[in-house]
């Protein structure tokens, strides 16, 4: 059913719609629970990008590999002793990211009490892959490799298929947790984005705010429309412009995702549950405040950006940049698996990044842009473990070429398509199904059949 | 014959073009094939007139008389059209003052004779077909296209001069006069400071051993004098204090016992007079008086006299030197012994701080040297763009400034971030974090001052300066690119971003070769006086370092060495361990005796040739078995003549993995890979891998000078090196004491008086040949062998053949035609001719500007952005209707333009960077290298337009002159005369929307202006002072519609 403002005002049996808007900010009058459309199931998402490129062999080692030395990495190269087993006798992780372990551990997997709900998917990348960070970034978040000019995202698109994103009703179905909006979320219908919820607000006395945002009119033109939403709300013109939905529906937007987000904000300040404790990073604040949206609100989709990957330069080892990032990562999810535990099933975390790293350290103690790279990803519907980085899947070629130099004599080759592991969270996760993955990431079906074996489902989210 | 109706204009010397003569139509015919006069321009010695015919006519002439009344037409120009529609440019002499011309299109089989014709007279646009806006919408068009935006100073010198000479004097901005501008350049000065080149010498510095008295009592009264008998006192090296960072002496029994602190520093002074200006420079917390000779002549936070037990007044937190000029004291300096007295004081005796650190320094200008103007920091720069963009007159050179500073872009946290964390060539550190942001904030400047002064010049310039710019090699890492071991940083943005665009007619393989055609380029520091200027800068830079020294052995390597294997702790105290094995007192006879470097394994430079004394026993091995341990501790024994005439002592250590070294007994120096544990143990590991091959790591031992004795005593100098793991295939260590002598002529990178200038490193230029652009027209083989200065033409010859290159043109044409025009053409969409038919033929025309040579050289950028914006003739996409309003602002463009439309006054106290951040553009603070986005959906989203709106409220509500924005809404009101509401909304309407807000709109509008703070209809008042408030949220209101959004 496709519910509009005015009639479910009516069938919430209020009376005026000018009446309404005048109490804007009171929280009974937008119904959170309300989200027209096909959408039934409750799953949650948040999608962590790191920006500048991950070097995945530092992260999720191939200690198997007789190729991952001291000749290749010299000052990068982490000792066997000091890196974590993952319990497949070939991949081990970065001694960082020991606070991963805990939601990592599981006794089929390494023997280790605990849930096992972290699944690492090293090589994954796609056919033709783009060396560019704003290319990569722009194909990873479209889902559509070597399109630049598509400019829709893909969890927009998910997002736009099954709910009606242009009702008001719906302001907060998504959002992007950065001071401007991630590619992945964007499309003609605007999806708000904020750094946090607090600021998002008009500023001055509340008679002032409400005064000035006004009331969206009841049809354009109609001289109920007052203020801000009045003009927002009301008539475009100049049709066949450039721009004026975009702008219009922005704005209209505004006064519905103010009200959802105070309302969540004056619930109180938020403690996190299980005495999870979120580091006092701008990752680790973004996952808290994000953590915050999904226990008070209905938000379905948050993307979050963590910048500092593109180590070209003094990547550090054991301890150093590259580390301290890691660790950031780790500490995060560890935070966010304590605190999400009552609604852990319907939560997934997953992590993005443009491109792998050189598997050769450059002159510079760093690493350079290179192609495949590894995926993290946690939640209570995850079957973790570690996915394309054991001893049969890892193997060298015919010639003898380990995986890490056999794309272009520099390069870790990719062996999963980031397609296929969106594609199996959108299908599996979202109950989408195969059939909506097209829809998502147009040319889905078409690149699958191409390379079959670069969409092979690696089945880490639990079907049950 | 079927004669369309004309019309005709006025045709005069002056300002009249463009006013239609409703001068009735020659014939009755369909209105709607009546040809439409789009543009005309007239002066003394040209018509250009350009107009829209419709299909169905197959010829078209111009014709002119001298009186709107009478008098024969005369055909001036005429032409042929092939019957489809589009628009007639016709260009001929003028036909003189107080004449009129008219149009007619018709279906005569060949032209009619006309005084003028052919290609230079007649063009026609097949296909152009969107008629252009009216006289107020192009200018409104002009100012938010070429400008920040109408501003009523603007629109008024376009009502005096007309819009083609405006559009011409801002391709010329030398022309326009900015020394009448006051407001621009009153805020423009507050951004800089003067600085003048000066050496410093320090009488007493950070680190001096000093005498100081514990305030548990009073000590003499002439303790402050020079003659008093210190050496009772205690001694210690500066920082004294308790609870804060970098103390050298630790006062672990001051808190709650006593409150102050005297200290005693006695220095020489050769020649009093040569010091022509005298400064305090202290680090403090939380108050003290300082007397130089038992003179008081700096005092913070205490009151009167103070005594053993007094407090400080205020409270004050260290970690930054404040500085005091005490020039006027400077007589007090006596040639020979002087002492500086400094009783320092806590706030409270249960203070979880103290500290007291002075510094005493004599500064002399140096001769010849020019003052400098240079900017104050970041936040400055960032305001510049704003001041600029709001206030200059050159409009489009201030657009144009940002927009190549965005194209070109460098971050100043990362240049910020490389200063910091220089050495000086004593292996100390080069400048506090506050000089490293000066100095970024001054090297973005100077980049970002030449992309302004330059922005109408020649690409090739901004290119190669920027490649060369200091912030730019710095921040796509072109500085760690070295032969052998390239760094692929800047060669792909440069090809990607830069020049080319993304996959445009390149390679990896190109982007490697080009990789090494810039091995080689860092930065140095040079003397202002030596720093050459562009193009200098960039083709004849300094081959050499900016420090040359000269290094006497103290200590070197080779035997004398004792050591000892650590398989045990060797003076643990209830099994933890100590230092006591460092001390000079520690009798190490039993130790094994050795040479440096000491070590095993392949340490990826040699043979093992290089060791004094090998350990094969340190690793572990299982065949055959072998326990190996993680450590090894050494000692060795030194003399020093004179400890007080060693200014430079330095430690250089090749190392790998970790290491502690100690000068009797006290911790002097530990490598970035050992752990923080006081000291390590001997089972302790390092936590990262040593840099390999190694090198040599310098540490200043400057500040611990104060540990030597002189002969005959001996010194003592104890290391302890611990491998990353006890199965590691190598460790190492090879310590060095050496004193260091900078030699005449050298600058030190933390040398305030210094500039950075590119650096072109000949030894690590990879002087093997490299083939670019391999099986293209535009194929470049760069020759092997080219050493010294000639290397660098390896990258100059490509940056400057990359100009020529069609990949490049297309680029930046396309940018420009992005930034001036539409968001409706890509690099994809030209190459694949998929965007419209007049964006393509737009861009094709700008790139012919590009190739066509000015004063021999191609990529002319006011050849270019002229032939974008056609100013004269008026008919290209520029001036179409499609085009018009349907850009969106960036934030600084939506800043400036909201700033301008009220000509608000602005104080320095605004923060427009942080406003410009919050709406999602961070100017020279940028990460990525791609720069901001020209495109309008990449600026539209609720968070950043509820930001936009948060601005314009901010400005609107401008009341106070004191306050951030400030405009006087009683003037403004008078000098517009607006009486309402309606009047308000009508103004910004004309001015600033040109008349393009719908009528929905301006009712909701005048209905807010007209409805009170409790929501209650009430008739507004513009001119009355309890109406202010509501006046200002209406502007607010205005200046916050979705119109306000586009350009």
């Amino acid at each position: 059913m496709d519910l509009t403002r005015r009639s479910f005002l009516k069938s919430s049996g209020l009376l005026t719609w000018g009446a309404v808007t005048a109490n804007l900010f009171t929280p009974v009058l937008f119904n959170r629970n309300l989200y027209a459309g096909t959408e039934t199931n409750n799953k949650r998402l948040i999608f962590v990008f790191q920006r500048g490129g991950n070097d995945g062999l530092n992260t999720i080692i191939p200690r198997g590999d007789a190729e991952y030395n001291t000749t290749t990495r010299p000052t990068l190269f982490i000792p066997q002793n000091l890196a974590i087993d993952s319990g497949n006798g070939f991949a081990q992780f970065h001694p960082a990211l020991q606070p991963f372990m805990e939601v990592y551990n599981n006794s089929a997997i390494n023997g280790q009490a605990g849930p096992g709900n972290l699944a690492v998917i090293h090589r994954v990348g796609y056919s033709g892959q783009s060396r560019s960070h704003f290319d990569s970034e722009f194909y990873w978040e479209t889902g559509m490799p070597g399109n630049d000019t598509l400019t829709e995202g893909m969890f927009y698109r998910h997002l736009d298929q099954k709910l009606n994103l242009g009702n008001i009703n719906n302001p907060l179905v998504a959002a992007g947790l950065s001071s401007s909006q991630l590619t992945a979320l964007k499309g003609a219908k605007p999806i708000p984005n904020f750094s946090t919820a607090a600021s998002f607000n008009l500023s001055g006395g509340t008679t002032t705010a409400n005064r000035f945002l006004g009331d969206v009119p009841g049809a354009p033109g109609a001289p109920n429309g007052k203020g801000l939403l009045g003009v927002y709300g009301g008539a475009h013109d100049e049709n066949g412009k450039l721009y004026r939905s975009l702008v219009h529906d922005t704005g209209k937007l505004l006064g519905g995702t103010i009200d959802t987000l105070q309302t969540a904000v004056n619930q109180g300040t938020y403690t996190p549950s299980n005495g999870a404790v979120y580091p006092n990073s701008d990752l680790g604040n973004k996952l808290k405040e994000a953590a915050m949206l999904l226990k008070r609100t209905n938000v379905r989709v948050l993307g979050v950006n963590v910048g500092g990957w593109d180590t070209h330069t003094g990547q550090g080892q054991v301890t150093g940049g590259h580390a301290n990032l890691l660790g950031g990562v780790a500490n995060s999810f560890q935070a966010l698996y304590r605190d999400m535990q009552a609604m852990w099933d319907d939560v997934l975390i997953v992590t993005m990044t443009e491109f792998g790293r050189t598997s050769f350290e450059n002159g510079s103690r760093g690493t350079d842009h290179a192609e495949a790279c590894v995926v993290l990803a946690a939640g209570g519907s995850v079957n973790g473990g570690v996915y394309n980085c054991d001893s049969s899947t890892w193997a060298p070629n015919v010639s003898g070429v380990s995986p890490m130099f056999q794309t272009q004599s520099r390069y870790l080759s990719r062996r999963t398509d980031y397609r296929a592991i969106m594609g199996e969270i959108f299908a599996n996760y979202f109950g989408d199904g195969d059939s909506g993955l097209e829809g998502i990431m147009p040319g889905y079906n078409a690149a699958a059949a191409a390379k079959p074996a670069d969409f092979a489902r690696l089945n880490f989210i639990r079907t049950s | 014959m079927n004669t369309a109706v004309t019309y005709a204009k006025a045709v005069a010397a002056s300002a009249c073009l463009g006013l239609l003569l409703h001068a009735a139509p020659a014939s009755a015919a369909d209105p709607a094939q009546i040809p439409t006069i789009c543009v005309s321009s007239v002066d003394a010695n040209n018509l250009v007139v350009a107009a829209h015919i419709r299909a169905g006519f197959s010829s078209v002439v111009l014709e002119t008389r001298v009186d709107a009344g009478s008098g024969n037409w005369t055909s001036h120009v005429s032409g042929a059209v092939d019957g489809r529609e589009g628009m007639v440019v016709f260009t001929a002499p003028s036909p003189g003052p107080n004449s009129f011309y008219r149009i007619r299109a018709g279906n005569e089989v060949s032209p009619p004779p006309a005084t003028y014709s052919g290609a230079s007279h007649y063009t026609v646009l097949y296909g152009l077909t969107s008629c252009l806006f009216s006289e107020n919408e192009r200018i409104g068009h002009v100012l938010n296209r070429l400008a920040y935006g109408p501003s009523p100073f603007d629109l008024q010198r376009v009502a005096t001069i007309g819009l083609e000479a405006w559009i011409n004097e801002q391709l010329n901005p030398a022309t326009i006069d900015e020394n009448s501008n006051v407001e621009l350049n009153n805020r423009m000065a507050g951004l800089f400071y003067s600085f003048l080149p000066a050496m410093e010498t320090k009488l007493v510095k950070s680190g001096d051993v000093v005498r100081y008295w514990k305030g548990t009592s009073e000590p003499s009264a002439s303790w402050k004098t020079q003659g008093f008998n210190d050496s009772a006192w205690l001694t210690g090296a500066t920082a004294i204090g308790y609870g804060d960072q970098n103390l050298m002496t630790e006062l672990p029994d001051m808190m709650n016992l006593y409150t102050s602190v005297y200290l005693r520093k006695s220095f020489n002074v050769a020649n009093p007079a040569s010091i022509e200006t005298l400064q305090l420079r202290v680090d403090y917390d939380d108050g003290f008086v300082a007397y130089l000779n038992g003179t008081e002549i700096v005092r913070t936070n205490v009151a009167g006299s103070p005594v053993f037990g007094s407090l400080a007044t205020a409270g004050h937190e260290a970690g930054t030197q404040e500085t005091w000029d005490i020039t006027s004291f400077k007589n007090l300096l006596q040639s020979g012994a002087n002492v500086l007295a400094v009783v320092a004081l806590n706030q409270t005796s249960s203070s979880s701080d103290f500290n007291i650190n002075p510094e005493l320094i004599g500064v002399q200008a140096i001769p010849g040297a020019q003052a400098q103007t240079r900017i104050k920091g970041v936040n400055q720069l960032q305001q510049l763009v704003h001041i600029r963009g709001a206030n200059a007159r050159r409009q489009l050179q201030a657009v144009l400034g940002e927009f190549w500073e965005n194209h070109l872009t460098s971050d100043y946290d990362k240049v910020r971030d490389y200063f910091d964390n220089l050495m000086n060539s004593d292996g100390s550190d080069a400048m506090p974090y506050v000089q490293a942001e000066r100095e970024a904030a001054h090297a973005e400047y100077r980049e970002h001052d030449f992309f302004y002064q330059n922005a109408l010049g020649y690409f090739g310039d901004l290119l190669l300066y920027s490649a060369t710019s200091p912030a730019q090699l710095i921040y796509l890492d072109n500085v760690q690119n070295v032969k052998g071991a390239p760094n692929e940083n800047y060669a792909r943005e440069i090809l990607e971003l830069f020049a080319f665009g993304v996959d445009n007619r390149y390679s990896q393989t190109d982007i490697e070769q080009l990789a090494r055609c810039f091995t080689g380029w860092t930065v140095r520091k040079v003397w202002p006086q030596d720093a050459p200027s562009y193009p200098d800068s960039a083709r004849n830079p300094p081959t050499d370092v900016s420090v040359q020294f000269q290094d006497s052995t103290v200590l070197g390597l080779g035997a004398g060495w004792k050591y000892l294997k650590g398989t045990v702790e060797p003076t643990p105290v209830n099994s933890q361990a100590t230092t006591a094995w460092a001390a000079l007192a520690y009798d190490d006879a039993s130790w094994l005796s050795g040479s440096t470097p000491i070590g095993y394994g392949d340490v990826g430079f040699g043979t093992t040739t290089y060791y004094g004394t090998q350990l094969p026993d340190m690793q572990q091995k299982t065949s055959p078995v072998q326990a190996g341990y993680s450590s090894v501790y050494l000692r060795r024994k030194f003399t020093v003549t004179d400890p007080n005439a060693v200014e430079n002592l330095v430690l250089s250590v090749q190392c790998d993995d970790g290491f502690v070294a100690y000068v009797n007994g006290v911790e002097v120096a530990r490598s970035s890979t050992m752990g923080p544990a006081i000291p390590p143990a001997f089972d302790a590991l390092a936590n990262g891998n040593g840099i390999e091959p190694l090198i040599d790591q310098d540490f200043s031992l400057r500040n611990y000078s104060y540990l030597l004795l002189p002969a005959p005593f001996e010194n003592v100098l104890a290391v302890q090196l611990h491998n990353v793991s006890r199965t590691s295939s190598d460790a190492a260590v090879a310590p060095k004491l050496v004193l260091r002598t900078a030699l005449p002529g050298s600058i030190e990178n933390g040398d305030p008086n210094g500039v950075w200038t590119f650096r072109f490193n000949p030894n690590q230029h990879d002087t093997n040949a490299k083939t670019l652009f391999p099986s293209s027209p535009y194929q470049m083989i760069i020759p092997a062998g080219r050493t010294g200065l000639s290397g660098l033409l390896d990258a100059t010859d490509v940056i400057d053949a990359m100009i020529g290159h069609p990949s490049t043109a297309e680029f930046m044409c396309i940018k420009l035609v992005n930034r001036f025009v539409s968001d409706e053409i890509s690099l994809d969409s030209y190459h694949a001719r998929t965007a419209s038919a007049d964006l393509l033929s737009l861009v094709d025309n700008a790139i012919a500007a590009w190739n066509t040579p000015v004063n021999g050289r191609k990529g002319h950028l006011g050849t270019v952005i002229r032939s974008v914006l056609d100013p004269i003739a008026r008919v290209n996409v520029f001036w179409g209707d499609a085009g018009y309003k349907t850009k969106i602002k960036t934030p600084v463009e939506y800043i400036n333009s909201t700033l301008r439309s009220l000509s608000t006054l602005v104080s320095s106290n605004a923060n427009l960077p942080n406003w410009n951040s919050r709406l999602g553009m961070n100017l020279f603070t940028r990460d990525e290298p791609n720069g901001w986005s020209e495109l309008g959906n990449k600026w539209m989203d609720s968070g950043t337009l509820l930001q936009r709106i948060e601005f314009s409220r901010a400005v609107g509500n401008g009341n106070s002159p004191t306050g951030s924005f400030y405009w006087d809404r009683a003037a403004w009101v008078t000098a517009n005369n607006l009486t309402s509401a309606a009047a308000i909304v009508n103004y910004f309407n004309q001015k600033f929307y040109q008349g393009t807000l719908l009528p929905e709109h301006v009712n909701v509008l005048v209905t807010y202006g007209n409805t009170d703070t409790a929501g209650a209809a009430s008739t507004l008042n513009p001119a009355l002072t309890t109406h202010d408030a509501r006046v200002r949220e209406l502007v607010g209101l205005i200046l916050s519609l979705p119109h306000w959004q586009y350009q």
